[in-house]
Parts: C-alpha cells; sequence; structure tokens
C-alpha cells in the first residue's frame, strides 16, 4: 500500500497537475468526513482576477524602465493573473503572475494538496537596463574579442568611428520544486533553479608601454560580454516537533561563464599593442546544515548549528599575456584550484525564566579557511613588462561572537531591554595589517506604553573596537589605518513614538543618531556620522477612504584624510563628504464612489552631495567638486470602474520625472586630451528623464 | 584534512539521526495530529494596555480554559460571518489539512474554548490583535504551537521577537494572501524600516522599489543564524547567490571585498554608482594612501580636487575612476591580476 502510494505520488508529479489533482480527489473525498465547518461558510467565494490591458510610454526613458521594461516610448502589454482553486480534499492550485507582458515577467505556479504535498514552476526575467548613451570605436561588442576598425586613429577619426550601443543585461530564471509532508512531522523540500544573465556590461582596460608606468598607461572602458549560467540546489529535511526541531539543509550553486576573457586593441597604439583580461571564472559552492533545537525547563530552548560550506574554482589560466615580444616563465601551475571552507557554528539559549523576564545567549563562530596553493607568479605589468614576482595571498578569517541579552518588564506599561556583543575577529593573510580586533558593544533600550494609543522607545547603543598592532605596508603610508581594522568608537542613539490619535489616525516619529569616530586614524576614514529622521502618518475616517504620508531625511557626513609628499608624515589633505536627502510620499484612496474607485500616490525624493576638498599644503588653491544631485517626482493616478461583479475596468496615469547632476559624467567626453589624459572612455551622461505612461486595462473577476 | 574530518564527522551524526526516519519514511498517508489541549491562560499572560481594554484582566474568566469548553465554529457564525467567510481562502481553513485549525477545533483551535466567552459576555477569548490584553508572549504562542520550526526556528531572541513584535503585525491570519504577496510585502516591512523605502529611491538601488527585489529575498524577518536576519550565514553568502560571479576564491583576492561586501557597498540605495558608499577615488583612498613613487604607487594617495586643468589627474576621477585600470576589484583570476588589473 505504501509502495502503492508512493508510485501514485510520483506519477502525480510527473504527469501534470490536473490528472494529479483529479486522482487525489477521488481518493481522498471517500475518506474525509464532514468538515466541522459546514459548507455554506467555506464555500464563500474565493477572488480570482485576470488582468490585461494595453499600456503606452509617452517618452523614452532609459532609467526609468531599468527594472520594469518601460524605457523606450510606444505600447506595451499588460498581463497579470492571481488566481487560485481550492477543493474541499484539500487540493489546490495557485498561479500569481506580473508583468507577463514585459521583460520583467514573473509567473509561479503552484499546486499540490495541503498536508501532503505541494509543487511549484515559476519563471521570471529581470531586465537591467543601465546606459543606452554610451558609445565605443570597437567592433564586436558582445564578443571576447574587441577590434577597431581599419585605419582608426584617435586623434584624427575617432568621431567618425563611434557607435553607439547599450549596457543591458537580462536575467532569465526558470525554478521549481517540491515540498513533501513526511510521516511524524517530517517534511522534505527540494527546488532547483536554472538562471541565465546575458548582455553587455562596461569594463576598465588599461595597457602599459613601458617604464616610468603611470605616464604610459593608455586606459580604455570597454563593453564585457555577460552570459553568465547559474544552477541552485536546495533540499531540506525537516522535523517539527512540539519539543524538538531538526533542519538538515544542503544548498549547492554552479556558476559558469561562457567568456573566460576578453581582448581588445589599444585605441591608442592600434597597430602595435593589445590586452586581455580574465572575466568571472567558473566556481561552485556546496553546503551542508544541520541546525537542531530543543525545549528545556522554565520555558527555555536551547538550538544548536553547524553549517559546513565549500567554495571551490578551478578554471585554466590565461597565459600572463598576450604580448608575444615578452620572455615569460612558465606558470607555476595551469588552474589555481582554489578553495574555501566555509564554517558556521551557533549555539543559542534562550529562557523566560519568570514571565517577566526575557534572557537569551548566543555564541557564534564563522571561519572563512582559504585552502588555496601559494605560489610565485612572474607577472606581467599591464601587458607590457615584467613586474616583480609576487605570491598569490589567500585569505582566510575566524570571527567569535558572543550574544547576551536580557529584557525585563518592569510593569504592564515599562520595559527595558540590555544587552552586550563580544567580537573577536583573526584575520590571516601574509602580511596582514592587523591580525585581531575586538569589539564590545553595550546597548539599552527603554520602551513605554503611557497610554494605551502611545508607544515610546529610547535607544542607546555604545561599542568600542581595538586590537592587535596595527602593521602598516612597506609602500603605504604608516599613518593609514583602513576603517574595517582600525579603532573605532561608535555611538547610536534613537527615539520612537507611536500614536494611535484616534482609532481612524496614526502617526510615528522615529529619529536616529549614529557616529563612528575612528580614534587613531590620522589618515584615512577619521570619522562619519548619520542622523535619520522619520515621520509619517495613515488616516483611514472610513472603510472606503484611507490616506498615508511620510517624511524621511538622512544625511551622511564623514571625514577622511589622505597623504603628500610635502606634509608627509602629518596628513596633506582632508576631506569632507556630506550626502543629504530628502523622501516625502503622499497617498490616498477612495472606492465604493458608485461604482468607482479612485487613488493617487505622490514621490518626491532628492538629495545633495558635497565633496570638501582641503588642501592642507597649499590652502585656498582647492579645486572644489560641483555638488552631485538628484530629484526625482513621481505621481501615479489611478481609477476603475466596478462595470458589474466580474468586470472591473481600470485606468492609470503615471507621470515621473528625474533629474540628476553628476560631475564624473556630465560633460566628460570619449576622448579629449585636454580634460583627461590616455583614457578612452564610454561618453555616458547622466539619465535625466520625464515621461507619462497610460494604461488601460480590463480585469475579469471571478469566484 | 581537518576539513573532510568534519564533513565525514558531521555526515556521520546525521546519518545517525536520520536512519530511523530514511527507514520507515512514507508519503500520503494522512498524518494524525492530537487533539491540542487548550492554551492555559493566568493572570500574568494578560498587559494592562489601556483602561478601555481593562475588562480582561479585571475578570480574567478565561482562566482555566477546559477542552470541555469547545461549542463548535457554528456558535461563531452567528456574530462573526465575515472572519469566517474569508478562512476559506487561508491555508488555516482547509479542514482536509490535519495540521489546520479548521481541522480540529476550528476558530477555537487558536482563540480558546468559547464557552467561556459567552459567559463572559464577549470578553472571554484570545485575541490574537490583544484587544483584551493578551500579552506578546501568549499570542505568539498561539501561532508558534504549530509554526515553531523551519523558517521561524531563530526567532527566539531575535531582533523582532525582542522588539515584541506580534505575528499579527504583519500576518492577516484570517486572509488569503496570509503569506504576504511579493507586490505589497515591502510596505509592510516599510511600516517600522522607513529610512529603507527611502534608500530605495536613490540614483542607484536594487530593484525593491519595483518588487523585483524584495525584502524576504534576502532576509528571514523570523530570526536568521546570520547577520541582520539575512538567510545565508554571512552577508557575502548572501550577495553570491544572486552575484555569483563575484564568488571565486580568485587568485588575488581584495580582502575587503572578500570579508564584507557592504564595508564599500550600501545595499539598499546611493547616490553613487554600483551602489557604493562614497565616489570611486575617495572610497578607495579610504584604505589605500601608498607613499612611494615606485611603479608610480603614489597616485593613490593623491590629493584629488576637481582640477580640470591637469588631464593626468582626471583620469582618477572620471569615468570609472580607480576602476579605469584595476578592473578587478572582487578580485582577479589572472596571473597578472596581481594588483587587480587584469
Amino acid at each position: 500500500m505504501k509502495i502503492k502510494k508512493s508510485l501514485l505520488m510520483f506519477n502525480l508529479l510527473v504527469s501534470g497537475f490536473v490528472a494529479g489533482t483529479s486522482l487525489a480527489q477521488e481518493e481522498r473525498i471517500q475518506e474525509e468526513p464532514e468538515p466541522i465547518v459546514p459548507l455554506a461558510y467555506i464555500s464563500e467565494p474565493v477572488f480570482n482576477e485576470i488582468e490585461l490591458g494595453i499600456g503606452y510610454t509617452f517618452d523614452d526613458a532609459y532609467k526609468f524602465g531599468r527594472y520594469s521594461d518601460l524605457e523606450n516610448k510606444g505600447a506595451f502589454l499588460v498581463g497579470n493573473i492571481d488566481a487560485e482553486e481550492y477543493f474541499t480534499d484539500g487540493g489546490f492550485w495557485v498561479v500569481h503572475g506580473t508583468g507577463l507582458g514585459l521583460d520583467s515577467r514573473y509567473l509561479n505556479f503552484k499546486a499540490g494538496l495541503q498536508g501532503s504535498y505541494n509543487f511549484f514552476l515559476q519563471y521570471d526575467e529581470l531586465p537591467n537596463y543601465k546606459d543606452d548613451t554610451v558609445q565605443t570605436p570597437f567592433t564586436g561588442i558582445g564578443s571576447d574579442n574587441l577590434s577597431l576598425p581599419s585605419g582608426f586613429d584617435i586623434t584624427t577619426n575617432l568621431n567618425s568611428n563611434m557607435n553607439s550601443f547599450q549596457l543591458q543585461t537580462k536575467r532569465k530564471r526558470i525554478s521549481t520544486g517540491i515540498n513533501l509532508v513526511l510521516k511524524k512531522r517530517w517534511k522534505f523540500a527540494v527546488d532547483y533553479s536554472h538562471e541565465n544573465k546575458h548582455g553587455i556590461d562596461s569594463t576598465g582596460s588599461a595597457i602599459a608601454h613601458g617604464v616610468p608606468l603611470m605616464s604610459n598607461i593608455t586606459s580604455a572602458q570597454i563593453a564585457e560580454p555577460i552570459d553568465y549560467d547559474t544552477d541552485l540546489v536546495n533540499a531540506m529535511l525537516h522535523y517539527g516537533g512540539d519539543e524538538g526541531q531538526l533542519d538538515l539543509k544542503y544548498h549547492m550553486s554552479l556558476f559558469t561563464n561562457s567568456n573566460a576573457s576578453v581582448d581588445w586593441q589599444d585605441a591608442f597604439n592600434p597597430v602595435s599593442a593589445s590586452g586581455s583580461i580574465s572575466l568571472a571564472p567558473d566556481n561552485e559552492f556546496h553546503q551542508l546544515s544541520l541546525n537542531a533545537g530543543h525545549s528545556l525547563p522554565f520555558s527555555s530552548h536551547l538550538s544548536a548549528l553547524l553549517s559546513l560550506g565549500r567554495m571551490t574554482q578551478n578554471q585554466n589560466f590565461q597565459p600572463y599575456t598576450v604580448n608575444t615580444a615578452l620572455t615569460l616563465t612558465p606558470l607555476p601551475r595551469n588552474s589555481l584550484d582554489g578553495e574555501v571552507q566555509l564554517t558556521t557554528a551557533q549555539l543559542k539559549l534562550t529562557s523566560h525564566p519568570v514571565k517577566k523576564l526575557r534572557l537569551s545567549a548566543e555564541l557564534r563562530y564563522n571561519e572563512r579557511d582559504n585552502q588555496t596553493p601559494v605560489d610565485t607568479y612572474d607577472y606581467v605589468v599591464l601587458d607590457s613588462h615584467n613586474g616583480i614576482p609576487a605570491q598569490n595571498r589567500p585569505y582566510s578569517y575566524k570571527k567569535n561572537r558572543i550574544n547576551l541579552n536580557a529584557n525585563y518588564r518592569f510593569s504592564a506599561i515599562s520595559s527595558l531591554r540590555f544587552g552586550f556583543s563580544y567580537e573577536d575577529m583573526k584575520r590571516r593573510y601574509t602580511d596582514a595589517e592587523r591580525e585581531d580586533t575586538q569589539e564590545n558593544t553595550l546597548l539599552a533600550k527603554w520602551k513605554l506604553k503611557p497610554h494605551s494609543t502611545v508607544d515610546l522607545a529610547l535607544y542607546a547603543e555604545t561599542a568600542s573596537r581595538d586590537g592587535s598592532e596595527y602593521n602598516t605596508p612597506v609602500n603605504e603610508n604608516p599613518s593609514m589605518r583602513k576603517y574595517h581594522l582600525a579603532d573605532r568608537d561608535r555611538v547610536k542613539l534613537g527615539a520612537l513614538v507611536n500614536v494611535m490619535a484616534t482609532d481612524k489616525f496614526f502617526m510615528s516619529l522615529r529619529a536616529d543618531y549614529n557616529k563612528d569616530n575612528y580614534i587613531n586614524s590620522t589618515i584615512g576614514l577619521t570619522e562619519a556620522t548619520q542622523p535619520v529622521v522619520s515621520a509619517d502618518f495613515s488616516y483611514q475616517p472610513t472603510t472606503s477612504i484611507s490616506a498615508y504620508g511620510y517624511y524621511t531625511y538622512e544625511n551622511i557626513e564623514s571625514s577622511q584624510s589622505g597623504y603628500r609628499t610635502a606634509a608627509y608624515p602629518a596628513p596633506g589633505w582632508n576631506a569632507e563628504f556630506e550626502d543629504t536627502f530628502d523622501s516625502f510620499g503622499i497617498g490616498a484612496k477612495i472606492t465604493e464612489l458608485g461604482k468607482w474607485d479612485i487613488g493617487a500616490d505622490m514621490i518626491y525624493s532628492r538629495s545633495n552631495g558635497t565633496i570638501r576638498m582641503n588642501d592642507l599644503v597649499s590652502p585656498v588653491t582647492e579645486n572644489q567638486y560641483p555638488d552631485t544631485k538628484t530629484e526625482l517626482n513621481s505621481v501615479k493616478l489611478w481609477t476603475s470602474y466596478n462595470f458589474n461583479k466580474q468586470l472591473v475596468y481600470k485606468l492609470s496615469y503615471w507621470f515621473e520625472d528625474y533629474n540628476a547632476d553628476n560631475w564624473a559624467v556630465d560633460g566628460v567626453l570619449p576622448y579629449d586630451p585636454a580634460s583627461v589624459a590616455n583614457s578612452l572612455l564610454l561618453g555616458n551622461e547622466t539619465l535625466d528623464y520625464s515621461t507619462h505612461v497610460i494604461i488601460f486595462s480590463a480585469s475579469y473577476r471571478y469566484h | 584534512m581537518f576539513y573532510n574530518l568534519r564533513l565525514s564527522y558531521l555526515s556521520a551524526v546525521i546519518l545517525l539521526l536520520f536512519s530511523n526516519l530514511l527507514s520507515s519514511a512514507e508519503i500520503l498517508e494522512p498524518v494524525t495530529e492530537p487533539v491540542k489541549e487548550p492554551i492555559e491562560i493566568t493572570p500574568e499572560d494578560t498587559v494592562e494596555s489601556g483602561e478601555a481594554e481593562h475588562a480582561f484582566k479585571k475578570a480574567n474568566p478565561c482562566e482555566g480554559m477546559t477542552a470541555e469548553g469547545f461549542l463548535g465554529t457554528e456558535a461563531c457564525v452567528g456574530c462573526h460571518q465575515d472572519k469566517i467567510a474569508t478562512m476559506h481562502s487561508s491555508p488555516h481553513g482547509r479542514k482536509a489539512d490535519p495540521r489546520s485549525p479548521f481541522a480540529r477545533q476550528g476558530c477555537e483551535t487558536c482563540h480558546g474554548p468559547g464557552v467561556s466567552h459567552f459567559d463572559a459576555k464577549g470578553n472571554c477569548m484570545i485575541s490574537l490583535t490583544g484587544r483584551y490584553g493578551e500579552s506578546v508572549k501568549l499570542r505568539n504562542d498561539v501561532c508558534l504551537g504549530c509554526h515553531k520550526g523551519g523558517p521561524r526556528k531563530h526567532w527566539a531572541s531575535s531582533i523582532h521577537e525582542a522588539e515584541d513584535m506580534v505575528c499579527d503585525n504583519c500576518h492577516s491570519i484570517h486572509s488569503r494572501n496570509d503569506v504576504i504577496h511579493r507586490e505589497s510585502q515591502t510596505e509592510v516591512c516599510f511600516a517600522c524600516h522607513k529610512n529603507i523605502r527611502a534608500q530605495t529611491f536613490r540614483a542607484s538601488s536594487h530593484p525593491i522599489a519595483n518588487n523585483r527585489v524584495i525584502c524576504s529575498d534576502c532576509h528571514n524577518p523570523h530570526g536568521s543564524a546570520g547577520p541582520a536576519l539575512l538567510k545565508q550565514f554571512s552577508i557575502n553568502e548572501n550577495c553570491y547567490s544572486c552575484h555569483a560571479e563575484k564568488r571565486g576564491p580568485f587568485l588575488w583576492e581584495h580582502y575587503p571585498a572578500s570579508e564584507d561586501c557592504t564595508l564599500c557597498h550600501r545595499v539598499h540605495g546611493s547616490n553613487h554608482q554600483a551602489l557604493l558608499n562614497k565616489p570611486g577615488p575617495q572610497l578607495c583612498q579610504q584604505c589605500h594612501s601608498n607613499i612611494t613613487a615606485m611603479g608610480g604607487l603614489n597616485h593613490i594617495g593623491r590629493f584629488l580636487d576637481f582640477d580640470s586643468t591637469t588631464s593626468t589627474r582626471s583620469r582618477f576621477i572620471v569615468g570609472q575612476n580607480c576602476v579605469n585600470c584595476h578592473i578587478k576589484i572582487h578580485g582577479s583570476n589572472h596571473p597578472s591580476g596581481a594588483v587587480l588589473q587584469r
């Protein structure tokens, strides 16, 4: 009987949902007694909707359509589906799809027998339209070999050889999986997905022409072909009992790249020089993890986790250079045979020894153990000349963390949470600047509910990080302290007020302030602050009218210092950075206006970034960067007309306007020796846009 | 060697643990669930949350609820037709699933035996919204009674548990979309994480505003063994799940990239290209300030103001700035990529 049912299960899965559901239905309808809930209640209609329509984008707007596929002026199809059907025996199917008429489509189909099994099929696409203002003289865009037209001379005929192209990639993914409810509270789930990412991205490229190096390098931004395939498998066995839980998981990720390298001709010396860069190598990741938890006396719970992962990469190396004029030593090996072992272990105990007290303690261990073989590589500098032989330096670390938390409820309206954490990180690689860092963190949060309609919270956190002796590399400024290794004092403060003024009006105000002080750094990042303030409200005077609004202010400031010969060893310059953001949104919805529903949503977001450079050697001679700015206005208006219970007509209008100033892009020509020497750029521009979109659709609703 | 030893040990433990299961595993057998005892309520389970809601606290008639007090869902329908109607489209309403509330005591599986509800004139019933002053723990225990493991196994001591979040804060227990739809999930999260919503409007962002990357693609709001509720055990493992080309391992590593992507990237949104924390040259100069001129190394320590009259300096600023030449910033597998140029 068991075997027969297993075979039936297999048959159901491979022969398709329809047949499977009907077979299961027949079998189970006979077994099930009358449900407790009268059919009159459970047969209340389930709402399904299929939406079809047409939309029109009135302007080309590449950035607007970056992820939505609405980048071009013109018509597009609207297709959305949200449908499901359930049967009294527990069988069901669900279809959910959005953007079906666009290259950003998502479609998920799930079916099964609730409590026994289910499976899904999913297909989705995600475009990433980065830039359509780029130009290049290279031919072979999208391939692994970029060449220049015959007779190309960057000083005389660049413009006539420039061709426009688009930086864009698209992900296409198909996924499937199955969940089985096994006996005795055991479950098994496995899923598989295959994703292809295809398109063109940009990358830099540089070629040297002898020494002295810096004055003899030519560089060009070139097109990088993207053709990635990634296969993922996740499998999980799960036990969920009242007292104990157990999960065993396996994760596999296989990455393959159809292109191993890109070769290109030097735009400045097309006849005599060319270069080659490597692209992302094929690699694999396998991970096995076991997680168990068990209840203990005093409302306590103990959980333990052990995970072992292995990242490997063994793609054949490219030759040292494509420059055949150089005399080379043999490669020490033909491929890396790279291997990194990842270990995560966690032990966690939570307890409620008394009702008012909640305690937790956690030990966490993460290790990245890089087992990649070390060899000496007699490398070639920028396809030009032999460099100083260098050894690879595999990077490993071990991180131990302890978290302790206590939450005590003083009374019905007040509680206090204390937390302490300690983190120790040991980094291992040749000539590591700092091998060990330790950080202690203390936090406290006080929550108060002075009235049933008001929540208050105050939060404070302080952390201090230091570590072993800091050893700067030979060529590095001895005062440099890398910010993830440097001594640091951190303070976080926060306050929150939630007010349910009436049962129809809610408002909230939240303020946070973070400050990092790199107390012993004189070169590098020295300080960073980040205040954030948010306010929002929602108002629902009736069940058919609702409104909301929000505002967020964020300011990110930082200071850093750098080296300059004349001031050495003191800092020769410092800089102040400030990015300020304001985001505001408001919207309203009114339904049941006769047969009409209407709504509006508006977003306004702007930012301003400033850099203030201070030359400490020759003050007041600085040429300051222009501010970077962005401004986004978005308005959506929509209405729907409920023609009858089944048919709804929808009309929506969407206006969006975006403006940006970016000194790194604005006015920078592809080639302009007077402003940027020895470099060929893509000549891209900021992607300002202003566009209107109208969508008309009809929704068929059924039960 | 040590790794293989650990892997063997782990495999042995796993085989031992699951040998009994594997030998007896079968599927499609109806699962017999015992009838759950009603949740016992004591005075400590209630919280004075306001004068208007003190009736439960004062009377506390639910103390000592017993299984004899079940009335059946038919008794609830008279007053709560709206709630029960939606149960059909919720997984909780499926009688055929022996694990579901409606395969047991119906509404009373979660809300407690109803007999006292009638006796106490409407006050005695476990409300998952806390309207009668039920404690956070009590309300969550109702859900965790069935949903303890799986993605919720790290709920205890998670930041959302510490913040006294209740399942009902995000989930609509009775509705069809109890598992939150992709199209609405970000708004659920943004109700508290307001600054993250603002970050998605920035010039460089993941497609969060388009709902094509949603919070649960990276985070498990019910708790995790990783940082920041990430589904994987480290930040980089999380990023590699979509950006596997950055995983390596590479012959020449850029250590911060191998350690923590967020050292350079602001993942929810930034005004600088590629989600970077800062514009290119200055971001790199936070860690690099070489002082020797050998091979031109000291270019990284330069004072780089916006001097457009000195053309040899400008390529450190425009285009892809440092990455114009150091293109393999996430690591290089080229034998001549020692300084990430190949």
